[in-house]
């Protein structure tokens, strides 16, 4: 083994980053391909009477126009609910009715503008309280007939529900109970937010004449897409190739499927390269985004503060499509207790339709719904029984081995240290001491801190495969199907190779490029999962091509097989390094001196597939549902300017343990990322509609996103290094955990700093004031008088 | 006009963006676009040495100037300072926006090499990075000062 | 809104040598043609197709509009054509003339962003008029004056009566701006900009103040003037009256803080409910005015 597991190693693609000659799904333009431009809809829920597109066609260079009707089906992952173009009605205000391929963007946009559609105003829902109601205008009325994941998903046709999760682990009212002292709290609310990753969807298609699909697109999961539309079309797997490439952001929002049947359906329509890429005001308006929810919440302790029963009821706010929030709700519910050890739980989690703008997975999955109304709860509990928040908690947290989820699962013994993460983000932010004064009387400050569990939601036959290739010159291709955002699973994927055989780092590649004909297959890159299970297979797929190698040694060296290792680049009698063989003399097969050869080129391969989870009983949502759970810890300190609303993150940490850091320059890239993200949604983001459903803030100037000068400057990043036996190297996935407590701690510092209660998202310097004037006249009075003798 | 140092003759209309044409007609593929009205920066371009977002720029305003872009420095051999100081501080994750800020700060320490923390994150504040939190890339200027204090 | 488009309406591209060419053309195409100086707010105009001009006449091939020039008692002249970013290194490099424009010194580096900066022009920012338009408060404090000139010839226009409404001007359709004049600030006075945003880029208030503080009343001089707090920015002219009046500064600036809130139409949008701009308006104008007060009598 080399000694590359744990080093602080660059991305190793940061070189065409830097340079800006990586590429792009955008970047790519096929000869003769047309320009798609969209014609979306202005109001939230019609019928589409008509569509008269006869002046577009006439403007130079248009090709051809489409509408909902040239294409009737629909899709999705786990509720198929997605149309390409509106279909009979509009669903949202920036629903799609129709397409115009022209050669140029210029010519596609000038005749966008000029399409008539002639609609009839349906009554339209924007709420989900009313959504479900029984006197509620139903989104959609076919919800019958749309394919489901099986086992998973119930949608109620006739209604807007497009899916009930009930969690209930114990009896939650007997649990009550017991208890000496009961919290409860209703409309916790977060909105509508955008993934915000910086390239928009896009998507390029090339039909050919042999009956291929080729298309390459923006997204996470090339495999899903392929599977997802041959799914709804009909379409053999083989014909239909998926390509992918870097790729400008994802979390969560490239999952699943994308764009990619428009083009490539016009592209059959047309015979030319059809390209689609939405501006941002399209990505903001008319695609997925993350889902809003309101949520109530009861919690029931023992005077010694122990947490005996916890309720959770969520509505989710699915917008027009609920394809992936159903899961997102799912996995919200089936984790509603979080990290904590608590016998009696009940959650449900409601999936509802209205007139916006469709959801989809966003990095958390459901961990940042639920941990936000968890840990706010937890706050609230620990004032009521006059307990430090931090010892409330660690008097809580499931003990590896011993507790069970409240998925009634025991958790396993390496699984990892809730208490050791809490602690150590607890000691970075020096939760102990009391905040410094700040120096001006009108500002205030506090800590707050917030513990999370997250593990990847994928169906429980979710899998994984990898390959090794040998070169004649024994460098590595390593070929796996993880998608390349940015996370850095490549780099460690390579790492790992590069470690196994005891060669330089440089001589592994990992091709940014994938394609489901030629890449080894992987479910999708969500929930964290890459590195632990595509790093798994990888593993395997080592050990293969190792045993391979080994099969030829032994058969040249003439010695036993048992006795053989592979490292430093060349395998080896143990105890007998002179005996040896480089790897350049084996890979390719082994030649005698008189020319006679055995072996042959050497590929490893490995597989991986969850084999603990269980599809949840449908009754109680008990089961197991997950690979692995991270425990984690995130912890601020900020200061508030009680006059305007300003909150500064004076320092923050982040305490995570992820079993092994691979490499910890990338794991800390991600959990700062993670921690400006989060604290970027906490504090500014919101998408706003106005009382027709139109998003009135579809753009960076108005849907703020965390820049430089909010940066904060001192993320402590603590990682511990609990190792899972089945991880590769011990390691744990961390991508999405990062954000997951950043909302929770954040707003209980505030709400500590300023003696409020905000339950609510964003907490913008706005609605801060807002708050004080309401919960706390007297801090704003005070700090009010301090400005007025200030001089 | 001279892109990244090569002369290039390009036919435009009046009113196509310097964005486009780099992107689509000499495919200078680099300057990335994620906003197209200036709220990005991620089509940052130097135009006379100048870091400018190219979405709010005619190319017809460009006749006759000078335009560089991330892949200039490679071309001339050598990574600018502050491109190996974001690979060595691990400042990109998708990428997506590293050629723009990489242009922003590398201007920002040619003119300013002694540029204060609070300088660099002024400077940069028009560019939006959503995956890396910016520290490292704050963090990567900083240390890449040195190169540029001779 | 924002738009979902990537291209810009077609139009035909002049960049002239002389303002007589730009004059002609005016007349010749009035609301037809569009100056283009910086170029920011006239492509987001067309990009949301909120204008389509047949003719966009570039400023910046005119060497009389990159003029920035400080005459000692004739006060700062800038060009139509120099950029926020350029006028910002003119300011800076000249200590002393920075000094003394201090509210526009302020101002600048908080107008949209460094790489903007690079590309757009004072005059563009006061000519978009924009309610939250960061340059016209620190000019209208200053009592700058707009130059425009036509076929029929030349004016001027006090940057306080400029904009009219939303993207409204005094302006003709066939006149246009070529410099603004900022005269020399009072003897001894002071000054000052701040501004605050909530929850976008955009300022949800700005202030600029000048103050000239004298034990004699009638030398007292204020002009306070606050941008993207109503449909257009103001000049609260009440601010000299209360100054020259009587009492402790104190409460003048509480009667500066209470007239601005009773006077100025305070508006609702997307960056700020007008009750939080109150709550600004008080603030912000507060720490500008103690800020400037400890600077003249300490
Ligand atoms: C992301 C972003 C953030 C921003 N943030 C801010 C901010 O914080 N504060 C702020 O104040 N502004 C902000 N802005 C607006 C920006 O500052 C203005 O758009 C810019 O200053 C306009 O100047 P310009 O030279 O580019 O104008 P141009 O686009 O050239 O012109 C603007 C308008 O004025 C007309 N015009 C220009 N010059 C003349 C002239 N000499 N005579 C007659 N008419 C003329 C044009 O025809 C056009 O209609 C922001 C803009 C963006 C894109
Ligand atoms: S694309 Fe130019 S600033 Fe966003
Ligand atoms: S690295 Fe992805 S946007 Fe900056």
């Amino acid at each position: 083994m080399g000694n590359l597991i744990g080093s602080r190693i660059p991305p190793i693609d940061s070189l065409e980053k830097v340079t800006g000659t990586a590429v792009y799904t955008s970047d790519i333009d096929l000869p003769g391909q047309v320009y798609l431009k969209l014609v979306t809809s202005p109001y939230a829920h019609a019928k589409i009477e008509d569509v008269d597109y006869r002046k577009a066609l006439d403007v130079p260079g248009v090709v051809a126009v489409f509408t909902g009707k040239n294409f009737p089906y629909r899709f999705g992952i786990y509720v198929g609910d997605r149309d390409m173009l509106a279909i009979d009605k509009a669903l949202w205000s920036g629903h799609p009715v129709a397409a115009v391929a022209a050669e140029s963007w210029e010519a596609a946009e000038r005749a966008a503008e000029l399409i008539d559609v002639e609609y009839e105003e349906l009554p339209a829902v924007f709420d989900v309280e009313e959504a479900v109601g029984p006197k509620a205008p139903v989104v959609h009325e076919k919800l019958g007939e749309y394919r489901v994941f099986p086992g998973l998903f119930k949608p109620v046709p006739g209604t807007n529900m497009a899916n009930t999760f009930r969690l209930r682990k114990g009896n939650v009212e007997k649990g009550f109970e017991k208890a000496d002292i009961v919290v409860r709290e209703n409309d916790f609310f977060v909105p509508f937010a955008s993934h915000g990753y910086m390239e928009t969807q896009n998507a390029i298609a090339l039909y050919r004449v042999d009956g291929t699909y080729e298309i390459w697109t923006s997204t996470q999961s090339p495999f899903a897409v392929r599977n997802l539309i041959a799914l709804s079309l009909g379409i053999p797997m083989h014909k239909i190739v998926v390509h992918h490439t870097y790729t400008g952001g994802g979390f969560g929002g490239k999952a699943g499927i994308g764009w990619e049947p428009l083009p490539m359906m016009i592209s059959k329509k047309l015979r030319r390269p059809v390209k689609l890429v939405l501006s941002r005001a399209e990505q903001f308006r008319s695609a997925p985004l993350t889902a809003s929810f309101k949520a109530n919440a009861r919690m029931g302790m023992t005077k010694d503060g122990r947490i005996v029963a916890y309720e959770a009821r969520f509505l989710f706010d699915c917008g027009a499509f609920a394809d992936y929030t159903v899961n997102v709700a799912r996995t919200a519910g089936y984790m509603c207790g979080g990290p904590y050890d608590i016998d009696d739980v009940f959650c449900e989690t409601i999936a509802v339709y209205t007139n916006k703008a469709p959801t989809t997975a966003f990095r958390g999955f459901g961990h940042p719904e639920n941990h936000f109304v968890l840990e706010l709860m937890m706050e609230k509990a620990a004032k009521a029984l006059g307990m430090d928040p931090v010892e409330f908690r660690l008097k809580n947290l499931l003990k590896p081995g011993i507790s069970t989820t409240c998925t009634g699962t025991k958790l396993r013994k390496d699984a990892g240290r809730p208490d050791i993460a809490l602690e150590r983000a607890a000691k970075a932010i020096g939760w102990s001491e009391e905040p410094a004064e700040p120096v001006e009387p009108w500002k205030v400050r506090a800590k707050g801190i917030a513990v999370l569990v997250k593990g990847p939601s994928q169906p429980p036959n979710a899998a994984a495969s990898a390959m090794v290739k040998f070169n004649e010159d024994a460098t590595i291709d390593v070929i796996v199907g993880t998608g390349n955002m940015g996370q850095g699973t490549v780099t460690s994927l390579a790492m790992i190779a590069a470690d196994a055989f005891g060669i330089p780092l440089e001589k592994v590649r990992v091709s940014p490029f994938r394609s489901t004909d030629s890449m080894a297959y992987t479910w999708q890159t969500v929930g964290s999962r890459g590195l632990f299970t595509d790093g798994q297979a990888l593993m395997k797929a080592i050990e293969d091509a190792k045993d391979q190698i080994k099969d030829v040694a032994a058969q040249a060296l003439r010695v036993s097989k048992e006795d053989l290792e592979v490292a430093d680049g060349k395998v080896f009698m143990v105890g007998k390094p002179w005996i040896n063989l480089k790897l350049e003399d084996v890979v390719m097969g082994y030649m005698y001196e008189n020319g006679n050869s055995i072996g042959g080129p050497i590929i490893g391969r490995g597989h991986h597939i969850a084999t603990q989870c269980t599809i949840l009983d449908p009754e109680t949502g008990q089961g197991s549902p997950t690979i692995f759970y991270t425990f984690g810890a995130t912890g601020v300190e900020i200061e508030i300017d009680v006059l305007t609303g300003e909150v500064k993150i004076l320092r923050a940490s982040q305490a995570y343990d992820i079993g092994k850091a691979i490499n910890p320059l990338l794991v800390e890239g991600q959990a700062i990322g993670g921690f400006v993200m989060g604290m970027s949604r906490t504090l500014f983001e919101e998408l706003r509609f106005d009382e027709r459903g139109n998003m009135m803030n579809p753009n960076f100037s108005t849907y703020y996103m965390v820049r430089t000068k909010e940066a904060p400057d001192d993320i402590r990043v603590e990682l511990i290094e609990t190792p899972q036996h089945d991880g590769p190297h011990g390691a744990r996935g961390l991508g999405e955990n990062v954000m997951v407590a950043v909302a929770p701690a954040i707003i209980s510092a505030i709400n500590r700093a300023l003696g409020t209660n905000i339950k609510r998202l964003p907490a913008t310097r706005e609605n801060i004031v807002k708050t004080i004037e309401g919960q706390n006249p007297d801090l704003l009075e005070r700090a009010m008088r301090a400005l007025r003798l200030g001089r | 006009m001279t892109v990244n140092g090569e002369r290039r003759a390009v036919e435009v209309k009046d009113n196509e963006l310097l964005l486009d044409v780099l992107r689509d007609k000499l495919y200078v593929k680099s300057v990335k676009a994620a906003c197209w009205k200036g709220e990005c920066g991620l089509c940052t371009v130097l135009l006379n040495d100048l870091p400018v977002k190219s979405c709010m720029v005619l190319a017809m305003e460009a006749d006759g100037a000078d335009v560089k872009t991330a892949e200039y420095f490679i071309k001339n051999g050598e990574l600018a300072p502050v491109q190996r100081s974001f690979i060595e501080h691990g400042a990109l994750q998708c990428g997506f926006c590293t050629p723009a800020f990489s242009l922003a700060a590398h201007h920002l320490l040619q003119r300013n090499p002694n540029a204060t923390r609070e300088e660099i994150k002024e400077y940069l504040s028009g560019i939006i990075c959503r995956c890396t939190g910016y520290k490292q890339i704050i963090e990567a200027v900083e240390d890449a000062r040195k190169y540029y204090q001779k | 809104m924002s738009s979902p488009y990537f291209t810009l309406p077609e139009f035909r591209y002049t960049k002239p040598k002389t303002i007589e060419e730009v004059v002609k053309v005016l007349d010749e195409y009035g609301e037809n043609a569009r100056i283009l100086a910086g170029g920011i707010g006239l492509i987001s105009f067309m990009k949301e197709r909120l204008l389509s001009p047949q003719v966009v006449i570039d400023i910046k091939g005119i060497p009389e509009l990159r003029r920035i020039e400080y005459v000692e008692g004739n006060g700062l002249h800038i060009g139509a054509a120099v950029t926020i970013a350029e006028l910002q290194g003119f300011l800076g490099e000249r200590v002393e003339i920075g000094n003394k424009y201090r509210a526009l010194s302020e101002a600048l580096p908080q107008i949209s962003d460094s790489l903007i900066r690079n590309r757009s022009t004072l005059i563009g920012n006061i000519c978009e008029a924009l309610p939250y338009m960061d340059g016209y408060p620190p000019l209208i404090a200053f009592d700058a004056k707009l130059h425009s000139v036509s076929v029929k010839g030349e004016r001027e226009i006090p940057v306080a009566e400029f904009m009219k409404g939303l993207a409204e001007t005094e302006l003709k359709t066939d006149e246009f701006i070529t410099h603004v004049t900022v005269p020399e600030p009072p003897e001894g006075a002071v000054s000052g900009f701040t501004k605050f945003s909530s929850h976008s880029e955009f300022s949800a208030t700005a202030i600029a103040a000048l103050i000239r503080w004298s034990e004699r009343r009638d030398e007292r001089i204020a002009r306070i003037s606050y941008g993207s707090v109503s449909d257009t920015p103001i000049l609260l002219q009440e601010a000299g009256e209360i100054f020259r009046g009587e009492g402790s500064i104190d409460s003048m600036i509480d009667r500066v803080v209470e007239t601005a809130l009773s006077e100025i139409n305070i508006i609702s949008d997307l960056y700020a409910t007008a009750d939080y701009r109150r709550r600004l308006i008080e603030v912000l104008t507060r720490r500008l005015l103690v800020r400037l007060f400890k600077e003249v009598i300490g």
